[in-house]
């Protein structure tokens, strides 16, 4: 029998390496999976998704840590006596690193494709690297708290406790800003025109860091006092965690501010139907779709049917943008939302709704307000009796001519029956 | 001992010369003396360690193995390469352990189980297949290597125990009552696998059974009341069957020889 070297997935055997590299890639896959059906990305959402996704990811990588550290530390194993030679830094990477190389792998695998995705539509930005790292720090802290519940444990029994806990965290990060210095996953990623402020960063990375290591420096001391049976530690090895007490108590007295403005906010503008239309430089790709959205509408209604002169992406609503708010209609763009299907708001305007809903109210159904409803559905291109009633069969030449010699009935929600064609 | 000792050890299983003095050692749990100014000594061949319940042979065998350290006194191995004592860093790669209740991880090969506690012990990655090897031929478990630990018998268990402590080439083996629970097939396997180790290396043996002493033992010693009351070849324990007077009915000679020791020096069991 030849003798054979040790394998990189010693000693536990592949099996459960591999298993745990393809749990954390299905589960992490599971969650990004919707994502890939989105007709673009964006920088800012794909960094922040290195952290959001360990809201189960997380949990679960906790979870294989303390089944390694329960099946390989236990003391009444011939491999982990009280006492062993191997120098305990040397049997602390020995245990952790192949674990974290896979889990890190299967992570990264998992957000691949949506990372690819930003690299090929993202017109804007780039991977912020610090908010990644954040990610995959905070992946391995779950890891190494883990592998040291099982440490203490001394039984792999003991994972799905560290399942439970690990996943308070992150239901904590979903509470508010309170705990979002310290909780791995933020209640709401940044959207374009923003990222996640430095200082926040940097405090996040820190207190994540600092955990590890006085986690590891607590495994080290462990390794190094115990004893077959158990005993209660010192009081004073508890001091260590006095460190990462203290910056949990600084990152939740004071609440961060989550998002600062990017430094520079680039504009693209284009026209629909002689209405300016302006899109953040991220989406860029997206300014000739909203044009195409909004131009049949503002053709027929004309410029000056609206109570606002221009169109704005919502990314270009910063404080540090002065854009008049009275005469600009701000217009939400998003990976998540089709465009045609999200201008029900601009067509309503159109159609004089926002003076119905001030004059008549939310609920109402009188004539003025039905008849801004029938009209709003013809605007959005439907013919049918039942939804546009009179509008229905007037083309768009003679609904611009009708709308023209009623402009102001329109705009003040005064459409009577006896006015409509 | 060391690498040197390793390499030269690819095939051929060089005879292991050390020494083990336990020099008026003192250990308690608390308030409560253990061990009172204990001194023994073991050199070549299997030495057994008798004593009845609680006499501190568990707790001897973690001070020789560096597992706790003594309250009072030394603990030296002298080698073919000077003196070395229990506290220094190092000491630990000098003795194997198998303790009175071990566990293993039973998804894990027998090779990597023993390959692991080799490089746990301080053997180089790259080395620790092939001391695995060595070890697993020592026991003679070499056909199991590649099988998962939770298809091994009582006795392959036991032997397996064996190999992860022999693994990184100790210079001295420590066995912790290795023969309990074993079936009287497994406990001659194991015997046998022990007496040969024996002659490569010093060897503790505690047990309680006498068999065990009187079948693969040259000297013996007995702990009651936390000294070491008989220290001397298993023969000379034997002789004093004819003094002893203590009647444990249906025992064999060596029994009662050691029940009348125990019974003389304090102990609480005869």
């Amino acid at each position: 029998m030849p003798d054979r070297r040790v394998g990189i997935f010693w000693p536990l055997g592949a099996p459960f390496y591999v298993l745990a590299g393809l749990a954390v890639f299905g589960l992490t896959f599971a969650t990004v999976f919707q994502m890939l059906s989105w007709p673009y990305q964006e920088w800012a959402g794909t960094s922040a998704l290195f952290h959001q996704r360990l809201d189960l990811t997380g949990p679960l990588v906790a979870f294989l840590g303390a089944y390694l550290g329960g099946r390989l530390t236990p003391p009444t194993r011939p491999f982990a006596l009280p006492k062993f030679p191997r120098d305990r830094g040397q049997f602390l990477a020995q245990n952790l690193a192949p674990l974290a190389a896979v889990v890190t792998v299967g992570y990264l695998l998992a957000l691949a494709p949506v990372l690819a995705m930003t690299l090929r539509s993202a017109t804007y930005g780039t991977l912020d690297l610090a908010v990644a790292a954040t990610g995959l720090l905070a992946l391995n802290a779950f890891l190494i708290l883990g592998w040291l519940i099982g440490l203490i444990a001394r039984s792999a029994f003991i994972a799905p406790a560290a399942f439970a806990l690990a996943l308070v965290t992150t239901f904590v990060g979903y509470s508010g800003d309170t705990f979002a210095a310290v909780a791995p996953v933020l209640h709401i990623p940044p959207s374009l025109g923003f990222h996640e402020a430095p200082t926040l960063v940097i405090f996040r990375i820190a207190f994540i860091v600092v955990l590890s290591l006085i986690a590891l420096a607590a495994a080290d001391g462990i390794l190094s006092h115990r004893r077959f049976d158990r005993q209660w530690p010192a009081p004073s090895r508890a001091l260590i965690w006095l460190v990462p007490l203290a910056f949990l108590t600084v990152g939740v007295a004071n609440k961060p501010a989550l998002f600062v403005e990017d430094a520079s906010t680039p504009t693209v503008c284009g026209a629909a139907a002689g209405m300016k239309v302006c899109v953040h430089k991220g989406h860029e790709a997206q300014l000739a779709a909203l044009v195409g959205a909004i131009e049949p509408i503002v053709a027929v209604v004309g410029t000056e049917g609206f109570p606002f002169r221009q169109v704005y992406d919502r990314a270009l609503k910063l404080p540090s943008l002065s854009a008049d708010e009275a005469t600009t209609f701000y217009y939400d763009l998003s990976p998540t939302l089709d465009i045609v299907s999200s201008r029900s708001e601009f067509v309503f305007i159109s159609a004089g709704g926002n003076a119905c809903l001030s004059t008549f109210g939310l609920n109402s159904n009188n004539d003025q307000t039905r008849t801004m409803r029938m009209l709003e559905s013809r605007l959005e291109g439907d013919h049918s009796t039942d939804r546009a009633g009179r509008f229905a069969s007037m083309s768009d030449a003679e609904l611009k001519v009708w709308i023209e010699s009623h402009r102001s009935q329109v705009r003040q929600c005064a459409i009577m029956g006896d006015v409509t064609p | 001992m060391g690498d040197t000792r390793r390499r030269s050890s690819a095939s051929a299983w060089l005879r292991v010369s050390m020494n083990l003095i336990v020099h008026d050692v003192v250990a308690s749990y608390g308030r409560r003396v253990v061990l009172d100014g204990l001194s023994w000594q073991v050199s070549a061949g299997v030495t057994g360690l008798l004593g009845p319940n609680g006499a501190g042979k568990t707790t001897l065998l973690h001070l020789i193995a560096g597992i706790t350290t003594p309250r009072r006194g030394t603990i030296t191995a002298i080698g073919t390469d000077g003196q070395h004592n229990s506290k220094d860093k190092g000491f630990g790669k000098r003795i194997g352990f198998v303790p009175q209740h071990f566990t293993f991880a039973a998804e894990m090969s027998v090779r990597d189980t023993i390959s692991y506690a080799a490089w746990v012990n301080g053997v180089p990655r790259r080395a620790c297949g092939a001391a695995a090897g060595q070890a697993l031929d020592r026991v003679n478990l070499k056909e199991r290597a590649d099988t998962k630990v939770r298809t091994l018998s009582g006795g392959q268990r036991q032997r397996l125990g064996v190999a992860t402590a022999l693994a990184h080439e100790p210079e001295l083996l420590i066995l912790d009552e290795p023969t309990v629970g074993l079936d009287p097939g497994q406990r001659l396997n194991l015997r046998e696998v022990i007496a040969d180790i024996g002659t490569r290396l010093p060897v503790i043996l505690s047990t309680h059974f006498v068999e065990d002493v009187t079948h693969l033992c040259q000297r013996v010693g007995i702990l009651a009341g936390g000294r070491m009351v008989f220290d001397d070849a298993v023969e000379k324990l034997a002789a004093l069957v004819a003094d002893a007077s203590v009647d444990v009915g249906l025992g064999s000679p060596f029994e009662r020889a050691y029940a009348g020791i125990i019974e003389r020096l304090g102990g609480d069991n005869a």
